[in-house]
């Protein structure tokens, strides 16, 4: 798979997962590129989106777990009690051959990712 | 020793006074190409700006500095030259009647000898008698002439000794070298208050001139010396808002303000991406010699060394170029936060820290240790592994710690990947740990109400552990490790690592890998989230982080400890929230 392929993927699963909840979604952001961790030679590309404003964090949680798995994605997710800042929910959401996603959701808004697959290259490529 | 009127040539000293004009030209470009790049840095805005304002404000002075003192030198020169000049034809004139003296009264001498013997016959005639008398006179004249002559050779030898005295005087003056010839060997002479004071004093390019005594001296001195000492320049200031002698310590001594534990973070991150960003110059001038020597090698041994030699420069300056792209990577931050360069040592291995945040003003600021196989070729790849962190505090409170990737030890190499077995054993770490600690204790003394928190990954852990250990007064929040490669036996417990809180994630890693490294490690190192006494940060076994890394290969569908949306990440961002 080529660089462009690769994000041109991440982009479609990052544009359908805003689709699914209607908030104030930011336009689709240039990705970060970053290795492929664990011995791989490659790259891949990090698109993060961010909504600033007060949410239902565990509905919003529930809601794109359920919404990734029925895409086929195994999801796996995290809570932690922040104390006054409330419960922050995470999740990883993976699968062979796909781009991935992974969301945090706290009461003050939410980071939605979408990560390309793994392509050749180096992030050394994309440094300015 | 007499001085020679004659000797020397003033030709070949008008012609040193001609090739420093020249430079003189050369200097003054530069400065009026600094002061161009000044203008065109005004459409910029915010802190860069000022850091690069601040820094080249800086060197048009000096060079007008240096002109000056290239300007007192030619007229040194040039009127040593007119006077050499004129004491030489003054010479030549009378060593030639001297000559002429010489002759003449040898001449003279034997004419009047015979005239003498003559004259004294009883039969000399008067015209005889005349002629002995006037060559008498003639002797008597060409005597006081040869005294005369004499007295102007003296006097010629006087000048020219004169000459060059005031030559060499003029040349070592302070005009000339900008401070007293003897005024570097008092320096070590001086109490720490003196020689701190007296260099404050100094402008950049007669600090930059100084020995590498100074640079040391300056780098033995306690923070909390050096920290009082910067205050005084001028009030602790910022990138935008700081006095000249700071700007000229930054300018001229970049690799020792740097790493100056004491001075404020924004004055060594300009300090040090000066540092950074020549050593990759001169890293790629390497490499592209390596690679040239490696062409025209004819293969054999000879060869198989150019190779390695090129594959050793190829390392170094990709460690480095990555080490100053930290400066500008992209990290998904938002908003941005500010970048610092916290130290950089370009020995082999290059070591450094880069921080994402303002150290001087954060209200938390966390060190990432980094485990086996890192390096300052990882510096982007950490950065953007503790973004995540900061990433989830901005969502989680509004407000992120600083960030530091602390690459300030040599880790030894990723087993996995090359099979050496140096992570096993605590040389690397016990290395490692006074720099870390020394780092921590800087902080900590220029940022007394900081929360400071460590968070260490696999063999980072074990070196972060005996650092924390060593220092009592560090002040450490909380001590988060990672997949820990293991805590070396003289720390025994959570406790003595002296942290508030001590939290150790431990995910069930396939192949093991800190498992296996704390099972064969000699001595045996413990596992801090087993009966340690740190509270276990929970990763939720394999069902979510599984493998060893920080972050995972996302061809894998594996999970590392900081990656996004995870158990191990949210329980890191909580015990680092500042």
């Amino acid at each position: 798979m080529q660089p462009e392929e690769a994000k041109q993927e991440a982009v479609a699963f990052l544009r359908e997962s805003m689709q699914h909840e209607k908030l104030d979604w930011p336009a689709v952001p240039e990705p970060v590129a970053t290795e492929c961790a664990g011995g791989a030679n490659g790259v891949r590309f990090e698109y993060m989106v961010t909504v600033d404003s007060k949410i239902d964090p565990e509905r919003l949680a529930r809601s794109y777990e359920a919404f990734w798995r029925s895409r086929g994605l195994n999801v796996r997710p995290a809570e932690e009690d922040f104390g006054k800042y409330g419960i922050v929910y995470g999740a990883t959401a993976r699968a062979d051959g796909k781009p991935w996603g992974a969301f945090e959701f706290s009461q003050r808004g939410v980071n939605l990712y979408a990560y390309s697959q793994c392509v050749n290259g180096s992030p050394n490529d994309y440094e300015g | 020793m007499r001085a020679d009127p004659l000797a020397g040539d003033p030709g070949a000293v008008g012609k040193l006074s001609g090739a420093l004009a020249d430079h003189q030209d050369d200097i003054r470009r530069g400065a009026t190409k600094v002061a161009q790049a000044a203008d065109d840095a005004d459409e910029w805005q915010g802190a860069s700006k000022d850091r690069f304002t601040a820094t080249v404000g800086t060197i048009p002075p000096a060079a007008h500095r240096v002109i000056g003192r290239i300007d007192a030198a030619i007229d040194v020169l040039d009127t040593y030259a007119d006077t050499v000049r004129r004491i030489q034809d003054d010479a030549e004139r009378v060593r030639a009647a001297l000559l002429t003296n010489a002759m003449e009264s040898a001449a003279n001498t034997v004419a009047l000898s015979t005239a003498n013997t003559v004259a004294s016959a009883d039969d000399v005639t008067e015209a005889e008698g005349r002629r002995a008398r006037r060559l008498q006179s003639d002797a008597d004249d060409l005597a006081a002439t040869a005294t005369r002559l004499q007295a102007e050779w003296d006097a010629l030898v006087e000048r020219r000794a004169a000459a060059d005295r005031a030559a060499a005087s003029g040349l070592s003056d302070g005009d000339v070298l900008g401070v007293a010839p003897s005024y570097t060997g008092t320096l070590g002479s001086m109490s720490d208050a003196a020689f701190l004071t007296a260099i404050a004093g100094m402008p950049p390019e007669v600090l930059a001139a100084q020995d590498e005594s100074v640079a040391e001296r300056l780098a033995g001195m306690p923070p909390a010396i050096v920290q009082a000492w910067w205050d005084g320049l001028g009030g602790r200031g910022n990138a935008g808002e700081h006095s000249a002698p700071q700007d000229a310590l930054i300018t001229a001594l970049p690799a020792v303000v740097g790493n100056l534990n004491g001075v404020p973070y924004w004055a060594r991150d300009q300090a040090n991406r000066l540092h950074a960003q020549r050593a990759e110059a001169a890293a790629l001038r390497t490499l592209e010699q390596a690679r040239r020597n490696r062409d025209r090698s004819l293969g054999g041994p000879l060869g198989l060394q150019m190779q390695k030699e090129l594959i050793r420069e190829q390392e170094r300056y990709d460690a480095l170029r990555n080490f100053n792209a930290g400066a500008r990577t992209d990290l998904n931050l938002a908003p941005s936060l500010p970048r610092q360069m916290v130290s950089f040592h370009p020995e082999e291995p290059p070591l450094g820290a880069f921080a994402v945040g303002d150290l001087d003003t954060a209200r938390g600021v966390s060190y990432l240790v980094p485990g086996m196989g890192s390096s300052l070729a990882d510096t982007t790849q950490y950065m953007r592994t503790a973004s995540e962190v900061q990433r989830l505090q901005l969502r989680t409170s509004g407000e992120a710690s600083a960030y530091v990737t602390w690459l300030g030890y040599e880790a030894p190499p990723d087993w996995l990947a090359t099979g050496d077995p140096a992570v096993f054993r605590e040389d690397a770490a016990r290395a490692g740990a006074p720099a870390l600690a020394a780092d921590l204790a800087a902080l900590r003394t220029t940022r007394p109400d900081v929360q400071l928190d460590v968070v260490a990954h696999s063999y980072g852990s074990t070196t972060a552990a005996l650092a924390l250990a060593s220092q009592p007064g560090l002040g450490v929040h909380s001590f988060v490790t990672l997949g820990s490669a293991g805590i070396p036996t003289d720390v025994p417990n959570a406790a003595a690592t002296h942290a508030e809180h001590m939290y150790a994630a431990q995910a069930d890693e396939r192949w093991n890998v800190a498992e296996f490294g704390r099972f064969w490690s000699r001595p045996r190192r413990a596992d801090p989230a087993a009966g340690f006494g740190a509270e276990v940060l929970e990763t939720d076994g394999s069902s979510t982080v599984n493998v060893h890394g920080l972050s995972a290969d996302p061809k894998s569908g594996d999970i590392g400890y900081l990656d996004a949306g995870t158990k191990s990440l949210l329980g890191t961002v909580k015990a680092t929230l500042p």
